[in-house]
């Protein structure tokens, strides 16, 4: 049963996609980039709201950027969900000034990186003693100051450390990403055996790799790409994951017995409908603040205030993309990436590497990621970080994915065996075409070229029929097999399909309880990923 | 998506309930001797719980048997589909190297005739996907009723992968629309030249039945290999979609866990399940819905030694920490990808708990030489996975038996 949303705000997300999209937020991390070797930031802890995908709204407390962040469509003072993605530089001495305007006190904690200011607990008389925050706090119209040090390159986070069980629930954290203070250019060979491009140069890595070889020769076998230990990428995505339970969040609206506080703040006892902390359970997932399909519309949408960032990769063929994961949740959430495996390099910013002592960047800087795993399917705790490249070249289909035609050169980075012509290209026979029908023995559709007889054969038919008795399109698809290939889609489409011809995954929540909203499918932590052909630009990163 | 059938106009009824495609030849789905076929029919179907509870089920049933054409109007006609759903799945058992044509009919809801929902099969796990051939249905085509669509794999890739349909996924995945599949490596038949680190006969007598990957070496060998899903059923969720209601996701609560469909002790039982299908509706028989059991044995005096588990999850939601104690279990792949890296790195260890995901697989092998004869307990230490509803003593555990 699919319910479609029906509020303004999802059809002006939705309607905005099928646009040519602007550069923000389409293909990087938006966020607020701190310059130099001593970037502060100035953050202010307030309440707002979110909107669900199925139209719901629900308070929350964020952190707003007071000084604005990169894009020019950000809002200065504007409390968002999540907190400000915090860019920074290895080596950086970063400051955070935060202010509070929530009615209980806030505070900062930055798991992994190393901090600098006293890591002193808060006991409050005025709340008969209880542990107010973990380290020192903002008071209610008070200020803190955190200092630490960006010592190692990294996914990070940052999250409230007062009164963790309500305020992480009701949104107070935001990601952290430390860059390698070395991008020197850095070429890798072979990495695409047998492909029409083998090579890969990049400028932009997640660790520092200058020491890494090229090769390497695993006992007993010959040389192949050390690929499986760089951290290099040509574009990068956050999924920062979080969750709800609507129930909590209205009670912290409409519930909560203010006048006891602080000491009873965030004792959650519902006498109303009987729940408390143990019974909270989820039911918005949200990747980057949003619901799905909310998360897959522009970036600074003004119709979602609080909700600043998207969640929609792209990329081209052969292109290496850096997905940064960061679970803020309580649960744990397997995320599945459909198209290809995804190559683990990194866990809660400290790099996958047989290297003696991890933390030492002079020798990570040449093991690189030579542990790194690939998995179909991420199991993120809470808490967790992870820094996962992903690839996709269409390699060993056994048919042209690209849907060249005899003759045609290969795409830029095509798997030579496949490409028409070529020794595994044509695998897949469509079999007979019945005249009548124009169905191949195998039930797919090729319509009989205009003079009537049937269309050459390519490997899979080029033309299923929009015939809505037999399939059901949806919006993500060209219509065609082919990457680079747009065909006639049912009137009623509206297709979402970045070019008409790109390729779509769906990233998402395998615990599929969490790709609905609050009931409503789809929903929740769902994004599709589009590969573009190379002949259709993306914005640079 | 539901339609409402009172809106569809005569001429598309008439059309949706002729369904007449001319009776094509035999396909050619090419003749090589590396294709392979299957053919999947998606419709409804009952299961047994081991509290005796009948649920409601959607899912895939093998209808390769019945029909060697694709055509719809023959998996209707043979009578022998329809309503014949299995949970889980038919196991697909595929070999790399192999061109897989992969069909699916939607054969229609005996109890559930108003819902109109396409279906799909996800392989789960292919590498270098395309859209088309991926099942998801948002990105690509699904399969309406009365429909049919042949998906197509080259296999590369050997490794334990896992199938659903992933229409509306979460409705369709927990009604049951799920299931096993193994790629097997090339190294199973072509042994030339393999040694075996431990010494063991590489080919012929006294050699491994198969191996997991090409390791080289037979250090994924194994005598005896079986596929084991864990996934679980919150039976008022298939009461309120077979009676079209409002789904619970929300509410969602888990009160059966099963490996390949059964609560212990029905995984031992190396029978079927027949199901009671006739209780629901007069149209219906009894059919062996949950054909696929969880017992392991390793016969050590018949030469039996290495056990290979090729565990996974679908679950709609909870994880499970796969315990298996007494017996030394090493993880050897994960999410079909072998723990020996290409670069060499052995990420290969010893455990006796493996947490698994929803969406995750892994490969277990147990090496039984020296172990004590007796039967051991494989089973969720999640404790809420360990009961058949109000029945304890059950859930998601099962026996390896090694004499
Ligand atoms: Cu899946
Ligand atoms: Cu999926």
């Amino acid at each position: 049963m699919m319910t479609i949303r029906n509020t303004l705000g999802a059809v002006m997300a939705l309607v905005g996609l099928s646009c040519f999209p602007v550069a923000d937020g389409y293909a990087m991390i938006d966020g607020h980039t701190g310059a130099g070797t001593t970037p502060v930031f100035n953050l202010t802890a307030k309440q707002g709201r979110v909107a669900t995908g199925d139209g719901n709204s629900l308070i929350f407390w964020g952190f707003a950027d007071d000084d604005g962040q990169d894009s020019s469509q950000s809002l200065k003072g504007q409390v968002q969900y999540p907190g400000p993605t915090l860019i920074v530089t290895e080596g950086a001495t970063v400051t955070v000034n935060l202010a509070n305007t929530l009615p209980e006190p806030v505070s900062l904690v930055f798991p992994g990186l190393d901090v600098l200011t006293s890591v002193v607990p808060v006991f409050r008389n005025g709340m008969k003693g209880r542990l107010s925050s973990i380290v020192p706090e903002a008071a209610p119209s008070g200020k803190q100051t955190y200092t630490f040090t960006a010592t190692r390159p990294g996914t990070f986070y940052y999250q409230s450390g007062s009164n963790q069980a309500v305020q992480i629930r009701m949104g107070l954290f935001g990601a952290i990403i430390v860059r390698p203070k070395v991008q020197t250019a850095k070429t890798y060979t072979n990495v695409f055996p047998n492909h029409q491009t083998t090579d890969k140069t990049f400028t932009k890595f997640a660790y520092n790799e200058a020491g890494v070889p090229d090769q390497v020769t695993p006992p007993g076998g010959t040389a192949i790409s050390n690929i499986g230990a760089s951290t290099g990428y040509d574009r990068e995505f956050l999924y920062l994951m979080s969750e709800m339970d609507p129930d909590f969040q209205v009670w912290m609206e409409l519930g909560r017995n203010t006048a006891k506080s602080p000491a009873s703040f965030g004792d959650w006892i519902d006498p109303v409908i009987k729940r408390d902390f143990t019974q909270w359970k989820a039911n918005y997932w949200f990747a980057n603040g949003r619901n799905a399909p909310d998360d897959m519309g522009g970036a600074f949408d003004k119709n979602l205030p609080n909700q600043p960032y998207n969640c929609l990769p792209l990329m081209h063929p052969g292109e290496m993309i850096l997905t940064r994961f960061v679970n803020m949740g309580r649960d744990l959430h397997p995320l599945h990436t459909h198209g290809n495996h995804q190559r683990i390099v990194a866990e809660d910013g400290l790099i996958a590497s047989s290297a003696a002592n991890p933390l030492d960047q002079s020798l990570t800087t040449i093991t690189g990621a030579d542990l790194s795993t690939e998995e179909f399917t991420l199991t993120m705790a809470p808490g967790n970080s992870f820094d996962s490249l992903f690839t996709w070249t269409g390699k060993g289909l056994g048919w042209d994915a690209y849907g060249h035609k005899p003759g045609d050169p290969p795409a830029p980075y095509e798997y030579l065996a496949d490409h028409v012509g070529g020794p595994a290209s044509s695998i897949i026979a469509p079999g007979p075409q019945d005249t009548l029908t124009s169905k191949y023995a195998n039930g797919q559709f090729q319509p009989p070229l205009p003079d009537g007889t049937p269309a050459p054969a390519q490997a899979v038919p080029t033309v299923f029929s929009a015939d809505p008795l037999t399939l059901t399109f949806d919006q993500w698809f060209s219509g065609s097999p082919y990457l680079g290939s747009t065909e006639p889609l049912p009137p009623s489409n509206v297709s979402l399909n970045y070019g008409g011809s790109s390729y779509y995954f769906m990233w998402h929540s395998h615990a599929e309880r969490e790709i609905t909203n609050n009931d409503v499918f789809p929903g929740g932590m769902l994004t599709m990923m589009g590969i573009v052909p190379a002949s259709i630009a993306l914005p640079a990163e | 998506m539901k339609i409402d059938v009172k809106a569809i106009p005569l001429a598309l009824a008439l059309g949706l309930m002729a369904c007449v495609v001319p009776a094509l030849a035999f396909v050619q789905y090419g003749s090589g001797t590396m294709d392979t076929r299957n053919h999947n029919g998606a419709t409804d179907g009952f299961i047994k719980m081991p509290d005796g509870r009948d649920v409601y089920t959607f899912g895939f049933t093998n209808i390769s048997g019945l029909i060697h054409y694709n055509n719809l109007s023959t998996a209707v006609r043979s009578g022998r589909a329809k309503n014949h759903a299995e949970f889980p799945a038919p196991t697909l058992d595929f070999k790399e190297g192999h061109n897989e044509y992969l069909s699916l009919s939607t054969l229609g809801m005996a109890m559930r005739p108003d819902l109109f929902d396409p279906h799909t099969i996800h392989f789960h796990g292919y590498p270098n996907a395309t859209p088309v051939f991926d099942g998801e249905p948002m990105a690509s085509i699904s399969v309406n009723q009365g429909a049919d669509f042949t998906y197509f794999y080259r296999l590369n890739d050997p490794g334990t992968y896992i199938y659903h349909c992933h229409r509306e996924a979460p409705e369709h995945m927990e009604m049951g629309m799920l299931g096993n599949l193994v790629v097997r490596p090339l190294q199973d038949d072509n042994r030339v030249g393999l040694v075996c680190a431990d010494g063991r006969a590489a080919a012929g007598a006294g050699s491994y039945a198969g191996f997991a990957y090409n390791d080289g070496d037979c250090s994924t060998g194994y005598d005896k290999d079986i596929l084991i899903q864990f996934a679980d059923i919150d039976p008022a969720f298939h009461d309120a979609d077979s009676f079209a209601q409002k789904l619970p996701f929300a509410d969602f609560v888990a009160r059966y866990s099963v490996l390949n469909g059964r609560g212990y002790p029905d995984t031992v039982d190396t029978a079927p399940i027949t199901n009671n299908a006739s209780a629901f509706s007069g149209l219906l028989g009894n059919y062996d819905a949950q054909r696929i059991h969880a017992l392991m044995t390793i016969n050590r005096p018949g030469g039996e030694r290495v056990l290979i588990i090729r565990l996974s999850n679908l679950s709609i939601q909870n994880f499970a920490t796969i315990e298996i104690p007494g017996l030394p279990v090493q993880v050897i792949g994960k999410d079909a990808k072998f723990l020996r890296r290409p670069n060499g790195k052995d990420l290969r260890y010893y455990t006796s708990s493996v947490l698994i995901g929803p969406g995750e697989s892994a490969e277990l092998r147990i090496d039984t030489t020296g172990v004590a004869a007796g039967t051991y307990y494989l089973y969720s230490r999640n404790l809420d996975e360990l009961h058949a509803d109000q029945m304890d003593r059950s859930g998601a555990m099962t026996e390896i038996r090694i004499n």
